[in-house]
């Protein structure tokens, strides 16, 4: 790939172009990078507050009207309802897994199936978590089959 | 709504193939490969696998609340209880076979179990080769996010 950086006139708005032949899923996160910079979510817990990197979030879970944010070992609550981050997310590699769960597409280590048409995630961290069967063609769909 | 009748369709498939292959079975060991059968028993049989496949509408939907491990498990028993009362009920009725006679109750059993573990068999092998097509797509995303 051929990367090229030119200085604009000093009149001229800065911008980026990117030339390709087919717009893939690689080039879409780029731009969505490109768009919304390194997005951080504030997290809250008993220490105070904590800016947390997407990709450090393994999932999100509604639980007693609350969201929480669950990273490799920690969790912290956040302010936005789940179906916020689901729009604020739809860039990103996460998905709604269950309707209490929006979960990290990179941190899946392993999908297997479980009872009554589910599946099931083994994440990164060796944690599991169920994939409702009504999202599971939503998951299909993400991973391009 | 749409969704709940692609779900009852298939499942109702299923169910059907294997309780054909299960009379067929069933009047081959009772009557003999020679044996004359009416019409009836073929309605009859459409009939029993629609019975047998509405339960299938007790597991959640998008507008239903999410159902716990022990909650599926609980669903999948009371399933397994509601097939076997169906299907003997039903089958006795259409006079299938007589309570009073216990090799034709042992064989009824015996192939409503079958039918129950082949027809969870497929689906489960079904959303087994799906998982897998998945953990290919998530291998091929992490190799590319590697390179």
């Amino acid at each position: 790939m051929k990367i090229t950086i030119i200085n604009p006139f000093p009149d001229e708005e800065e911008e980026i172009i990117i030339k390709c032949r087919v717009l893939t899923e690689d080039i879409n996160h780029l731009i969505c990078k490109l768009k919304n910079g390194d997005r951080k979510i504030t997290g809250y817990d008993a220490k105070g507050i904590t800016l947390l990197a997407l990709p450090d979030i393994f999932y999100f879970e509604a639980t007693d009207n609350k969201v929480f944010a669950y990273g490799q070992k920690n969790v912290y609550e956040v302010k936005e309802k789940l179906y916020q981050l689901e729009e604020q997310l739809v860039s990103f590699p996460f998905m709604r897994a269950s309707k209490s769960m929006i979960l990290n597409l990179d941190k899946i280590r392993h999908l297997s199936p479980a009872f009554g048409g589910r599946f099931e995630a083994l994440l990164e961290n060796e944690e599991k978590v169920v994939i409702s069967r009504q999202y599971v063609p939503v998951l299909k769909e993400r991973l391009g089959l | 709504m749409m969704n709940k009748i692609k779900i009852l369709a298939n499942i109702f498939s299923k169910i059907t193939v294997c309780v054909l292959l299960a009379s067929a079975i069933y009047i081959t060991v009772m009557c003999g490969l020679d044996a004359q059968i009416s019409v009836m028993i073929l309605w009859q049989i459409l009939l029993v696998s629609a019975v047998c496949s509405i339960p299938i509408l007790m597991y959640p939907d998008e507008e239903g609340k999410e159902v716990s491990k022990q909650g599926m498990i609980a669903r999948q028993i009371i399933y397994f209880i509601y097939v076997n009362c169906a299907a003997l009920g039903l089958g006795r009725a259409f006079g299938w076979f007589y309570f009073s006679k216990a090799k034709m109750v042992v064989l009824m059993e015996v192939l409503i179990i079958g039918v129950y573990v082949t027809v969870n068999l497929i689906v489960y092998v079904n959303d087994h080769m799906v998982a897998e097509s998945m953990n290919q797509k998530l291998e091929e995303m992490r190799k590319r996010k590697d390179a």
